[in-house]
């Protein structure tokens, strides 16, 4: 549950907009291949938590690579989520700014979401998670309401062609998602929280499909109801789609509730990719307890996710961060799993008789 | 004196209370009493030869000016005739035991021969009267005068016999008291009327009589040095998770205090988060409530004194429960239960959004409610804000004058006061009529939540979301609610995750936000692990066909998949 709230909070808001250029009419299709890359990556993640239950990501990179090497996998898992978390609160925090807060300065809202991020992290992925199934049922019933609300608006036609501009741009449309799906990998950070240890790659691949699904059916919807051309022209078609929805007479632009329904949908993300930043930090410096970390990451992070001065350069970063981190994504664990069986082929079979 | 002092600051070791590894009954401790571990206290003293002795020794350590304690002479009418003391609080003992038992059975006893001169000497003498002279149920000799006199203050009568290092002491308890009452604050139109009293043996009989197993166990303590409070922890044995009941056991044997007014003190003492609006034990007045709890696999506690007895653990969702979901039939048990939460709901936010909405989002509501309000808002000073706390604050201020107001007047005062109070705010040009609107709709619904503590945390929590979506809109109103939920979620009752319950879709439709049908509550809740979870047969109403024929194929399943036991509801949990 937890994943599919990182996989799709941040996902969702702006995927029709970086997609449809590339891919079309057809960048519903390359959500779905995007997350098919995302079951993959939930799959890999998976095998890796089986051969290392109990131990966390620092240490299982320690014990495949050796300390040295181990600990740079492990500044590069914590320099993602750090990443992750900066680029994710700036976007949201424009998102609200641009929506619905025009005057309220960004610091304002930024300290807001990094003082809840805090806050959670303080309490602990537990909290968190359970925080999370609460809203996630929240929102997944305020989608929906929201998708039926939007039938009379759909305009079918507006998807056809079905393969958009051809198979080439889906893929490369497909590899933008698969990055957002990729943030899957942080649960590497969870993963000794977790009560059953054996079904760790279904219930991330879950977690992935339920996010896939839903930023899915947010771009189809987008483009049915704005047109590519339309989707191209404003910021957020996720926020466009919701204002063209009203429920009639009682509610007449329900996209702020919307939004800031979803909106708790991505602070707890973000809490929860906080509190990987900070696990995996203190494991690379041996501390006994994370919660020291917090204030210092926090304050970081937040003059970090301040720095781009306007829009569009926080916008060109988070596509450099789509272009990129995908391969980091698939990379990571696939890394440590290789390790793990050539180590495996050495030794005997150690690391995996743990079980 | 010393000795209280160095306790009470922790210095001197508490001795330790019968509570623990090896839990003794209420009564066996009393009966006990030689072998307590009061026993251990430092100085005790041996009881005086003469009678004379005794007198002087008690006068002097209880006072002796206090009318009520009481120290008769009398002969018992033995051959020879024996001198004795007959020692008691009055007040606190049944005139009638004295009178009728004690005076008349030791003064008017026949001469019998097992009482003759020879059979009698210092050593036997207490142990011949109390097998053969004095007839009550309960009966200890005790070798100390500390003993006995704590005895004698919780209403035992003490027997002292002249030349005997020993006494007699004897149930005597009969104390002026409440009688068993309609609980005051969990009212319901259908169910017992039934509620705890003070007495903490009659509540404790309100209990069994409800849970005649043989499993269900009262064990007790006794707690604060000075006021020597009992208290019971009550449980079922077999039933419920014995870590759980360590943990209250050991929390509670934790406790050095000077005294115990109130099982109120006392959740505040053992529970996990006090600084937390959110209560994390439960309470109730009703034993049918307490009992149901307990068969739950719930631990409870009992107070003496206290008509308030806890249960533990709590979660959310406990909160929100009545007895009446269960005894009003099923299509109005769940639908009542689902308002509440919405009531919960609406209590917590109502005021925020209004302010939010009208101070910032005011696109979002249809335009002529938009001009109605905007319209409404037009000779009133202040910015919606500040309007909201007047409201609020008064509100709180009618509620709070109500609850201590003299009965008659209090219940005309919150009808009055509220109208009156709202009206002429309105006329005054003060608050705008939607905001009367919106503060009573809010106060009504923070009276449908069952638990009053729960109550009071979200109307302490509605102050500061009110200030957050006043300074950031519906942003600030979802921050102040995410950083509640969080809190939530990292809350805990006695380990068990205050959330708990919630997070499974299915216990969230049967017992949670909606109630099902009485039949489907074949398992327990798990929340306090209960070592048996199986609560009742899974197919009972077997008089319809299809009841019938599903039970039999179940049956049969059974016997097929003894293995396969994640299929089937009913071979789970027993296997």
């Amino acid at each position: 549950m937890l994943v599919a709230v990182i996989v799709f909070s941040t996902g969702f808001l702006a995927a029709a907009r970086l997609l449809t250029p590339v891919a079309g009419t057809a960048a519903w299709i390359s959500v779905l291949l995007g997350g098919v890359i995302g079951l993959v990556i939930a799959w890999l993640v998976g095998s890796v938590s089986s051969a290392f239950p109990e131990q966390n990501l620092v240490k299982i990179a320690e014990d495949i690579f050796g300390k040295p090497f181990g600990k740079v996998i492990g500044l590069t898992f914590a320099l993602y989520c750090t990443v992750v978390v900066v680029l994710g609160t700036r976007e949201f925090v424009l998102a609200i700014s641009i929506s619905f807060l025009e005057r309220t300065p960004f610091y304002v809202t930024t300290a807001v979401f990094f003082i809840l991020a805090s806050y959670a992290a303080y309490l602990g992925i537990e909290a968190i998670a359970r925080v999370c199934f609460i809203f996630f049922g929240v929102v997944i019933i305020s989608i929906a309401i929201l998708g039926v609300f939007a039938i009379p608006v759909l305009v079918p036609g507006r998807l056809l062609p079905l393969a958009g501009r051809g198979v080439i741009p889906i893929m490369r449309a497909a590899l933008l998602t698969a990055s957002y799906t990729g943030e899957a990998i942080v649960s590497l950070a969870f993963l000794r929280h977790l009560k059953d240890k054996r079904h760790v790659s279904r219930a991330v691949g879950t977690g992935v499909a339920i996010g896939t699904a839903i930023m899915a059916m947010t771009v189809a919807y987008g483009i049915m109801m704005l047109g590519t051309g339309g989707i191209s022209r404003v910021t957020y078609p996720a926020v466009e789609t919701a204002r063209m929805v009203g429920a009639g007479e009682f509610l007449e632009r329900g996209e702020i509730l919307f939004l800031a329904l979803w909106f708790s949908v991505a602070i707890l993300k973000l809490a929860s990719v906080f509190y990987a930043a900070i696990t995996a930090i203190a494991d690379l410096l041996n501390l006994d307890n994370y919660r020291r970390l917090i204030l210092p990451f926090g304050i970081i992070s937040m003059v970090l996710s301040s720095i781009p001065a306007n829009v569009a350069q926080s916008f060109a970063a988070v596509e450099y961060f789509l272009k990129y981190t995908v391969w980091y994504a698939i990379a990571l664990p696939a890394l440590l799993l290789i390790g793990a069986r050539v180590l495996r082929h050495e030794k005997g079979g150690t690391p995996d008789d743990s079980r | 004196m010393t000795r209280l002092r160095r306790l009470l600051k922790g210095e001197a070791r508490r001795p330790r209370m019968v509570l623990g590894k090896t839990p003794v009954s209420l009564d066996e401790k009393k009966s006990g009493g030689g072998e307590g571990p009061d026993q251990h206290e430092a100085n005790e003293t041996p009881i005086p030869d003469s009678l004379d002795g005794i007198e002087k020794f008690l006068r002097e350590r209880l006072g002796n000016e206090s009318p009520d304690v009481i120290l008769r002479r009398l002969v018992i009418w033995t051959s020879p005739e024996l001198d004795a003391l007959l020692f008691y609080i009055e007040g606190l003992t049944s005139r009638d035991v004295i009178n009728m038992m004690a005076l008349r059975s030791v003064m008017l006893a026949e001469r019998t021969t097992a009482l003759d001169a020879g059979a009698l000497d210092r050593e036997n003498i207490a142990t011949v009267i109390s097998t053969h002279l004095v007839p009550s149920g309960q009966i200890t000799v005790v070798r100390s005068m500390e003993l006995a006199m704590e005895h004698v203050l919780t209403g035992e009568g003490a027997l002292f016999v002249e030349g005997s290092p020993e006494c007699v002491l004897f149930e005597a308890k009969g104390w002026e008291h409440r009688g068993i009452e309609e609980p005051a604050t969990e009212k319901v139109v259908r169910g017992p009327r039934e509620g705890f009293a003070e007495l903490l043996r009659a509540n404790t009989a309100l209990i069994r009589r409800r849970l005649r197993t043989p499993d269900l166990r009262l064990d007790a303590t006794i707690v604060g040095v000075r006021s020597k409070t009992d208290v019971v922890v009550a449980y079922v044995e077999g039933l419920t998770d014995p870590d759980l009941v360590d943990t209250v056991k050991e929390r509670i044997d934790a406790i050095c205090v000077d005294i115990m007014t109130d099982s109120g003190v006392l959740e505040e003492l053992i529970e996990d988060h006090t600084y937390s609006p959110f209560p994390q034990v439960q309470y109730t007045e009703r034993p049918d409530r307490f009992v149901a709890a307990l068969s739950e696999g719930l631990v409870g506690i009992l107070v003496d004194g206290s008509p308030m007895a806890l249960m533990i653990p709590a979660n959310l969702s406990s909160f929100f429960q009545s007895p009446e979901d269960y005894y009003e039939r099923f299509p109005f048990g769940g639908p009542l239960r689902t308002l509440r939460y919405i009531a919960g709901v609406i209590a917590l936010i109502f005021p925020a959004l209004y302010v939010a909405v009208a101070t910032f989002h005011q696109e979002m509501i249809p335009t002529k409610l938009a001009l109605a309000i905007a319209g409404s808002h037009v000779p009133v000073p202040f910015p919606s804000l500040v309007e909201a706390l007047l409201m609020e604050v008064a509100l709180e201020l009618i509620r709070e004058a109500a609850i201590r107001m003299p009965d008659p007047i209090s219940q005309s005062l919150g009808f009055v006061g509220a109208l009156l109070l709202g009206d002429a705010a309105v006329s005054a040009g003060l608050v705008s009529p939607i905001m009367v609107i919106v503060v009573a709709v809010t106060g009504l619904s923070s009276l449908i939540i069952p638990h009053y503590p729960t109550g009071l945390a979200i109307r302490l929590l509605r102050f500061p979301l009110l200030f957050l979506s006043a300074s950031l809109g519906l942003f600030g109103l979802i921050a102040g609610l995410i950083a509640i939920a969080l809190h939530l979620g990292g809350l805990t009752s006695f380990g068990v995750p205050y959330l708990e319950p919630m997070m499974k879709p299915k216990e969230l439709v049967r017992d949670v936000i909606w109630r099902s049908p009485e039949y489907t509550f074949q398992r327990r809740p798990e929340y306090p692990s209960p070592q048996d979870q199986i609560r009742q047969k899974a197919f009972m109403r077997t008089w319809i066909p299809e009841v019938a024929e599903k039970a039999r194929q179940d049956g049969e399943a059974l016997a097929d998949s003894r293995d396969q036991s994640g299929e089937e509801e009913n071979t789970r949990g027993r296997g």
